[in-house]
């Protein structure tokens, strides 16, 4: 409730925040994109205003691990410039200029009681959807390269068991065999760039309501750092618990080491 | 170029800017999320559980503002020349650029920027550049 409450506390400020900078005023963020007529350059104060908090901001959140209240930072990881990102954001501006909404200030007067604004909020919404129908138009009608067969899981105890790599989508499986949790033992990048990412793999499991942690060891080069977290890992993480690495030799020799002498 | 003066406001535009810059400070550092429109929005079409309830009391937060604005400062100026035909493609446009982009003027423009992201640069160079050309376009080359 605490985080509901603050979420919508930091929408309501961020809507003060667009009305007062006058962004929610299409003829003002018009008067801004005419630079051949008379030109309002009120709107670049906007974005300064914002990038001069939002640098200190990004700066201390890339150096912390987790949010003010212990939670998981969702930093963003995509760093591809592609035809995808320069098409959708021309697209985008196209809309901004010829009606002067963008997302934000379209709801903000929605919520204002302005009924052009409600039309333009469904056309985009409508716009969103289409979207969502051709990424899984893309998605569906792509045929797997090969069936991928379930992992096979190895017990080493009765509320212990490891695995040979495990990628998104084994997840659900893994949470239908009745493990609670999942220890990734496998750097990230190890097997190049078809190897899935921790992060994907994280949202997967978290997805279908598994626990999971990411504990990167490298073969052969154990630290007693790593002993200790995976004995923390092993004493926090709801049982029963499943660890993997590229063969599951990793995760199992962890294991023993964890259960021996502190 | 001339600028417009009558209608210019750094102040208020300023200090609007850093309400906005304070807004997406608190929401990755205490929330731990990006604050972009765009993405809030989408994600809700692709609904996943425990995904919901945040984007749910963030958007809620600023439907509620124009109520408080008007309580506290009186109303907002809202001058929307575009006609109905307009509003639907421009949003359109808007609702698909922005899902393919992956961001929007919050996402890309305020987050990403402060972030230093070379990617979002590239994004925000790209919708702002699109918005001058077609606003040229739109009350300059084509209009009668």
């Amino acid at each position: 409730m605490k985080h509901r409450i603050s979420e919508f506390a930091v929408g309501l400020l961020f809507g003060i925040g667009l009305i007062l900078s006058g962004m929610t005023d299409p003829g003002k963020v018009i008067g801004f994109l005419d630079l051949a007529g008379a030109w309002d350059p009120s709107l670049a104060l906007v974005m300064g205003g914002a990038i001069l908090v939002g640098v200190f901001a990004f700066a201390l959140a890339k150096k912390r691990t987790t949010t003010f209240l212990g939670g998981a930072l969702h930093l963003p990881s995509a760093r591809d410039i592609d035809k995808r990102l320069l098409a959708g954001s021309l697209l985008f501006g196209a809309g901004w200029g010829l009606a002067g909404f963008c997302p934000g200030p379209a709801l903000v007067s929605l919520g204002g009681g302005e009924a052009k604004a409600a039309v333009f909020v469904l056309a985009m919404l409508t716009g969103m959807a289409i979207f969502e129908w051709s990424e899984g138009r893309v998605h569906g009608n792509k045929k797997p390269h090969s069936i991928h067969k379930a992992p096979v899981t190895r017990p080493l105890d009765t509320s212990f068991s490891v695995a040979g790599y495990l990628q998104p989508g084994d997840m659900a499986a893994m949470a239908a065999q009745g493990f609670a949790s999942v220890i990734n033992n496998l750097p990230d990048g190890e097997g190049g760039s078809a190897q899935a990412l921790s992060r994907d793999i994280e949202q997967a499991a978290q997805a279908v309501g598994v626990h999971y942690v990411y504990l990167p060891v490298i073969a052969g080069a154990i630290t007693p750092a790593q002993v200790r977290a995976m004995r923390e890992a092993l004493n926090t993480a709801p049982a029963p618990v499943l660890a993997f690495c590229r063969s599951g030799a990793r995760s199992a020799q962890l294991y023993t080491l964890s259960q021996g002498p502190a | 170029m001339t600028i417009d003066w009558n209608n210019f406001t750094p102040w208020a535009s300023l200090a609007g800017g850093i309400l906005l810059g304070l807004a997406s400070a608190m929401f990755i550092l205490v929330n731990g999320r990006i604050l972009g429109i765009s993405g809030i929005i989408g994600g809700l079409l692709r609904p996943k559980s425990g995904d919901v309830g945040w984007r749910l009391a963030f958007l809620l937060g600023m439907l509620v503002a124009p109520l408080l604005y008007l309580l506290l400062a009186g109303p907002a100026v809202v001058r929307i020349d575009a006609g109905w035909a307009t509003l639907v493609i421009a949003g359109l446009l808007v609702g698909v650029g922005t899902r393919f982009g992956s961001g929007c003027t919050s996402g890309h423009g305020v987050c990403g920027l402060s972030r230093l992201s070379p990617r979002s640069l590239v994004a925000t160079l790209a919708f702002m550049g699109a918005g001058f050309v077609t606003v040229y376009l739109a009350r300059h080359a084509l209009a009668g």
